[in-house]
């Protein structure tokens, strides 16, 4: 069908409307990771900070805003009676707090949260390349009984909510004297249904001619896997690759329950040390997540044609 | 198969098997272990106390610590007890401490006081004692606490000419003031907020002679005039005289509002003080008490220090807690000026009346609140948690901002909703998980011998080989 002119417009102006919806808070939070204490909710876009003394006939003298009134800012200054309005040029300029980056990295050791993310992270994604390919791989090219009524049930996984699984998998870490270590929280991310669907889907993709070829050149299962397989599935393997990481880069729960010295927190983890129940710092508390959105925004950004084609792939969102 | 491929894999799996036995963590039975929650700067504190007590002890005294995040962090000790693995010493809220006893959680500590000269325990304020105790035992020891006061913003009262607030104010003089300490802008829109009350609510209903619960902790009986008066001035403040803010917002942004001078008064607790003094302008701003009502109450918030009873180093716990709780551990930990020491030598002097965070406010009127105060967020018992029962009263709330009921209706039906979940916690049998019991590894044995017979008995074919 061709589209008409207006009709492409309509569908480009939803988008916009639509990726609105997710770029404005993102927005929001950049902005106020440069906001300064007490300007955060100021309901303006930019970071402007307020001086605590204003020039009068040369003197600086101390100022106490009472009311923001539209443009100006009604006053009182320091020794002299009554109130005054100023403009707000007079005592408010826009200038980043860049210090919130500082001190969020300053409170929090994010290089040590960083390089704990970046183990686990590394080696789930590591792992389930291994363990989604091999499965994968089985499900996909090897024939023995009950194949599809195992990968069936291994898929139903998919269908048990994670956090039903918490305690039992607790207390199995527990009992092989896994909780408060790294292993701890990568094992349990090592097998996924979801990856090794993905896999399966693309291996059978790949034409059966060239195993055939293979095998009469005296290749046994395990260098097809190596030699066929593995070298003509680069995407798929990068799509799971980057679904898996930057999953794991985010992942709060697992991790909080599973560590508890503090020298072993994920970033996700650490930045939680931002907040009080009752207290939040936002400008710091927003540094820390840009901050630590960093790795997988890059990951993303390097490895976004694979996402996509990840999700055209199996019709699943990571 | 070609050897390189062969040797890239066992090289792979040695170094893989390095990196796990590398990583694997330390023996947790050979330290004792001490589980708190905080922030980062709270939990550097206790990082550094604990380096210095391990520095000092033998090595079988050396303490590791644990942190949980704070809003899970009872949630968590429950599947820690219920998994055998709880931390030997364990900072706490007073309120979960009857929930932890009555789970058998908690190492009775009287035995310990009782046969320990060194430790006395009137050396703490004795307002915090009976949070430490269940029946006539002590189960923890006070740590610190933490009381509602309300926050002014002076400069704004000095503008309206308004008298400072003291311990004779009333929530008449308080909507008085925010009447007039509120400016709206030439369009009407508030420019600056008279008062935010939120965290006072629970405070509130006490004053007004309400409860959340019964006295036995084990009935909601929040459907009461006093209660129902309570949530309607918190909602007339908004809704009706225009001097706050819609608690329907959600927001959690007030802090950030006071100091940027757009709100005038605020109740919060005492964590919120440095942090206003950093970044409000120096002298602007003090504390007075929460204003009266039929009664005088206030909230606190105490934190005290157990001793788990699945402990397997008890006296090194006890050694730990006593540690803790000494004027050394206390200055240590009170650093930050975000919580008041347990310890009245400390606390009745100015290593926290002039405390360095906060040496302009009024810092005695944190201590004077205490002997009033009833607990704060909520008194929970054994059945049921706070999170229930606030969720349930903003809930209440709620429905009465809406307008679609008045309060003593919306409360009946936080009432109604409450008793059910505690009705469901007195009668449902404890839970036995599936996954990790015997059973699971009958089941799990059996599938696998079930499959590898069928795999014997077939064998694993290529396709196209027959």
């Amino acid at each position: 069908m061709k589209r008409t002119i207006p009709f492409t417009l309509f569908l480009y102006g939803l988008l916009l409307v639509l990726s609105g919806w997710y770029v404005v808070p993102f927005c929001w939070a950049l902005v106020t990771s440069v906001k300064h204490p007490g300007m955060v909710f100021d309901g303006r876009w930019l970071p402007y900070t307020r001086a605590k003394s204003l020039d009068v006939g040369g003197r600086m003298v101390e100022a106490q805003v009472l009311q923001e009134l539209g443009d100006s800012l009604v006053v009182t200054l320091g020794g002299m009676p009554g109130q005054r309005v100023v403009p707000r040029a007079a005592l408010e300029s826009v200038s980043p707090a860049w210090h919130n980056y500082t001190d969020a990295w300053r409170i929090v050791p994010f290089g040590k949260y960083f390089l704990n993310s970046a183990l686990v992270s590394l080696c789930i994604t590591l792992g389930q390349l291994i363990t989604c390919s091999l499965g994968g791989y089985a499900f996909s090219r090897l024939q023995f009984p009950g194949r599809d009524a195992v990968f069936l049930l291994y898929l139903a996984t998919l269908m048990i909510p994670g956090p039903i699984l918490t305690v039992p998998i607790y207390m199995l870490l527990r009992q092989y004297h896994l909780l408060n270590t790294y292993q701890g929280v990568i094992l349990p991310g090592l097998f996924s249904a979801y990856g090794t669907f993905l896999l399966k889907q693309f291996f059978q993709t790949i034409p059966k001619d060239l195993e055939d070829a293979a095998r009469i050149d005296g290749a046994g299962v395990v260098s097809l896997y190596f030699r066929i397989i593995l070298p003509l599935s680069g995407p798929a393997l990068a799509a799971l690759a980057t679904f898996v990481f930057i999953g794991s880069w985010n992942d709060f729960f697992w991790p909080s329950i599973v560590l508890t010295d503090p020298g072993m927190l994920t970033l996700p983890v650490g930045l939680a040390h931002f907040n009080d129940i009752y207290m939040f710092e936002y400008g710091r508390l927003m540094a820390g997540c840009m901050i630590s959105i960093a790795p997988a925004v890059l990951m993303y950004m390097v490895f976004q044609r694979f996402v996509t084609r990840g999700v055209v792939m199996t019709g699943l969102k990571g | 198969m070609p050897a390189r491929i062969i040797g890239t894999l066992i090289g792979a799996l040695v170094l893989t098997a390095a990196l796990f036995f590398y990583l694997l963590g330390d023996d947790p039975s050979q330290f004792v272990n001490f589980s708190t929650w905080g922030t980062a700067t709270e939990i550097a504190s206790f990082q550094r106390l604990i380096d210095h007590y391990n520095a000092t002890r033998s090595p079988r005294h050396r303490v590791r610590l644990s942190h949980g995040e704070q809003i899970q962090y009872t949630e968590r000790l429950i599947v820690q007890a219920a998994a055998g693995n709880l931390p030997d010493v364990m900072h706490l809220d007073r309120k979960d401490l009857p929930l932890f006893v009555s789970r058998g959680m908690c190492e009775d500590l009287t035995p310990y006081m009782e046969r320990d000269s060194s430790f006395h325990i009137t050396d703490y304020l004795p307002a915090l004692l009976p949070g430490c105790k269940v029946g006539t035992q002590f189960y923890a020891v006070p740590h610190n606490f933490s009381t509602l006061v309300l926050y002014y913003n002076k400069s704004h009262f000095d503008a309206e000419g308004i008298a400072y607030p003291d311990s004779t104010w009333t929530w008449d003089d308080l909507l008085r003031a925010a009447r007039r300490l509120t400016r709206r802008d030439a369009q009407g829109t508030i420019a600056r907020y008279g008062c935010m009350m939120t965290l006072a609510v629970q405070t509130l209903i006490a004053q007004n002679d309400g409860r959340v619960l019964n006295a036995t902790l084990d009935s909601c009986i929040v459907a009461s005039p006093g209660a129902a008066g309570a949530v309607q001035f918190i909602v007339d403040l908004s809704e009706k005289y225009g001097v706050s803010w819609s608690m329907l917002s959600q927001n959690i942004q007030w802090d950030d509002m006071f100091a940027g001078g757009r709100l005038s008064m605020i109740a919060n607790g005492r964590w919120a003080a440095p942090w206003y003094m950093r970044t409000m302008q120096p002298g602007s701003i003090d504390a007075a008490p929460l204003p009266r009502g039929k009664l005088r109450r206030g909230g606190a918030v105490n934190h005290i220090m157990a001793v788990a009873s699945q402990s397997t180093k008890k006296d090194e716990a006890w050694q730990f807690v006593k540690y803790l709780v000494s004027e050394e551990g206390q200055r240590m930990l009170n650093d930050d000026g975000a919580n008041i020491p347990a310890l009245r030598s400390l606390v009745y002097s100015d290593a926290f009346l002039r405390h360095h965070t906060t040496p302009t406010m009024n810092n005695s009127v944190f201590l004077e609140e205490l002997p009033h105060s009833v607990v704060w967020p909520f008194e929970q018992g054994i059945y049921v948690t706070h999170f229930v029962l606030q969720t349930q009263l903003e809930l209440a709330i709620r429905r009465v901002l809406l307008g679609q009921m008045t309060a003593m209706q919306s409360l009946r039906i936080m009432q109604d909703n409450v008793n059910g979940v505690i009705q469901s916690h007195r009668t449902a049998p404890d839970a036995v998980p599936f996954f990790g019991s015997v059973l699971s590894y009958v089941c799990g044995a059996c599938a696998a011998g079930l499959f590898l017979f069928l795999v014997r008995r077939r064998g694993v074919r290529l396709p196209g080989r027959g």
